[in-house]
């Protein structure tokens, strides 16, 4: 930037903008009914326990959004109808697909493709990545204990529990500061959602604590211990144990592979990566998906296997949006630059009497 | 702190001064909007302008009620403004024009939408917004 040539300017008074711009008397509202909604959210999840099914918490975060968008404008709103639609039609699509995967996917009612089931596939391949050792069975037989409840379980309990909740609320706080991000974190989710589905469809797979439980006929490994809450519910989160059963008597049981725990706990943290600066801060940062996948495994919610292809997904869906972006950047760059007449040489910007 | 890159506003002045060959500044503004494109695709900026600006200068002023409601619903990306993001005006923003203490009312309005869009650089041509704490880009002085 020239600093010799620069024209210099230096009003005398120099008034600041939101001085000259009438003040907008909803934003102090907006903030109020935001901060209103965080003490009554807090408040719900003390006494009343953590929502966990889909309309719960779509329910939550439509109140958190009509906090956040009071006063905007018209048009504001009915983007975020339209968000709104396409974050319900996401879902929808998710749940049903997910339950198709039980019993096949039926072609116009007339038959029923059923893919084979996985029962032993995806607990070989953990096998080979662990030298002849069954991670579930090893973590548990090491650390499980039925009459105590034990720090690690907690960890392991409340991490499980985070997939419920901390992808939503990230989901609506972007929402609410930045429609552009929104959208950019949306589509790398709605991506991720959309191959993991067609996984469950196509490579159903039994999960650990199915395929070592009495109760069915594969009993390829030990029983294990299934009871993800356990460390959860022991900080007192207890009134949160029905909605969390119903919405496990809700789910595809057999929809272990890709782990969405896995690949969601590595969303989030990947989707912030580029505005954390501190390497040590990144590193603490990606070991909460690191700590998700050792709680899947020791609470036999999933194989290995299922969540390192959880995460490969979360990769691959980031990748592929990142090439489209900066794609579709160079591509409007390189329109407005063909629209121009040439010129023979850019000129430094000049910033005038900085703010 | 901001998850976005910093926005710059291009000011009605300026889209007239790039678009219009006959205006005095035109060459300057060309080559200056030239650079902030270079710093659009490396993502070091995002380039923004007032809707009911951006639409007079791409589709003309006398527009049919349906075309206009076309552009507010809806603004492809193609021709010289590609990179630039519409700032789309509502009934509060020119309420609050109204209010504002500058001669043109559309530099009232670039103003509100600047407050209500935390916009902290302008690129323009016009001296209107001297007087503000708003940080000027201004095309460099042959």
């Amino acid at each position: 930037m020239s600093t010799t040539e620069a024209p210099t300017f230096t009003p005398p008074t120099r008034a600041r903008l939101d001085d000259s711009v009438p003040f907008e008397w909803l934003r102090p509202a907006r903030l109020i009914l935001m901060w209103t909604y965080l003490a009554g959210y807090l408040w719900w999840l003390k006494y009343k326990g953590l929502t966990v099914d889909r309309f719960s918490v779509a329910f939550a975060v439509g109140i958190f959004l009509v906090c956040a968008f009071v006063g905007k404008s018209w048009r504001t709103w009915g983007v975020l109808l339209l968000d709104c639609l396409a974050y319900c039609v996401m879902w929808l699509s998710y749940e049903k697909t997910r339950g198709a995967a039980d019993d096949g996917v039926s072609i116009f009612g007339l038959f029923r493709i059923k893919f084979p089931l996985q029962v032993t596939a995806m607990r070989n391949i953990d096998k080979f990545l662990f030298f002849g050792h069954d991670p579930n069975v090893v973590l548990q037989q090491h650390f499980w204990n039925t009459r105590v409840v034990r720090w690690y379980d907690a960890v392991a309990g409340t991490t499980y529990m985070t997939h419920f909740v901390f992808p939503m609320v990230v989901m609506a706080v972007l929402w609410a500061i930045s429609h552009r991000q929104w959208a950019r974190y949306m589509k790398r989710f709605a991506t991720l959602l959309g191959v993991a589905c067609l996984m469950f469809i196509l490579l159903p797979t039994v999960p650990p604590w199915m395929a070592g439980s009495t109760q069915y006929h594969y009993r390829i490994i030990p029983p294990l211990h299934r009871n993800a809450g356990r460390g959860f519910y022991h900080l007192g989160m207890d009134s949160f144990r029905g909605g969390y059963q119903r919405a496990l008597s809700n789910g595809n049981g057999i929809a272990a592979m890709p782990s969405l725990h896995a690949s969601f706990a590595l969303f989030t943290p990947a989707f912030f990566l580029p505005w954390i600066k501190p390497k040590w801060v990144k590193a603490l940062v990606l070991l909460f998906p690191v700590i998700m996948l050792t709680s899947l495994v020791y609470l036999a919610e999933h194989w290995v296997i299922d969540g390192l292809v959880g995460w490969a997904l979360t990769g691959g869906s980031f990748w592929f949006w990142h090439r489209w972006e900066d794609r579709t950047r160079v591509r409007r760059a390189d329109r407005a630059r063909a629209a121009l007449p040439p010129t023979a040489e850019v000129p430094d910007a000049v910033e005038l009497a900085p703010a | 702190m901001s998850l976005d890159p910093p926005k710059i506003l291009l000011d009605r002045s300026f889209l007239a001064a790039v678009t219009d060959d006959t205006n005095a500044a035109h060459e300057q503004c060309v080559a200056q909007y030239r650079s902030l494109v270079d710093e659009f695709e490396r993502e070091e900026v995002l380039l923004v302008a007032v809707s009911t600006h951006l639409r007079d200068l791409e589709r003309g002023t006398d527009l049919e009620f349906a075309h206009r409601a076309a552009y507010f619903l809806h603004r492809n990306h193609r021709g010289v403004f590609a990179p630039v993001e519409p700032l789309y005006v509502g009934f509060q923003h020119r309420r609050a024009a109204k209010g504002v203490d500058i001669a043109d009312p559309a530099d009232a309005l670039t103003l509100v939408m600047c407050e209500r869009h935390h916009v902290t650089r302008i690129a323009t041509v016009s001296d209107a917004f001297d007087g503000y704490r708003i940080e000027r880009v201004v095309p460099a002085a042959e």
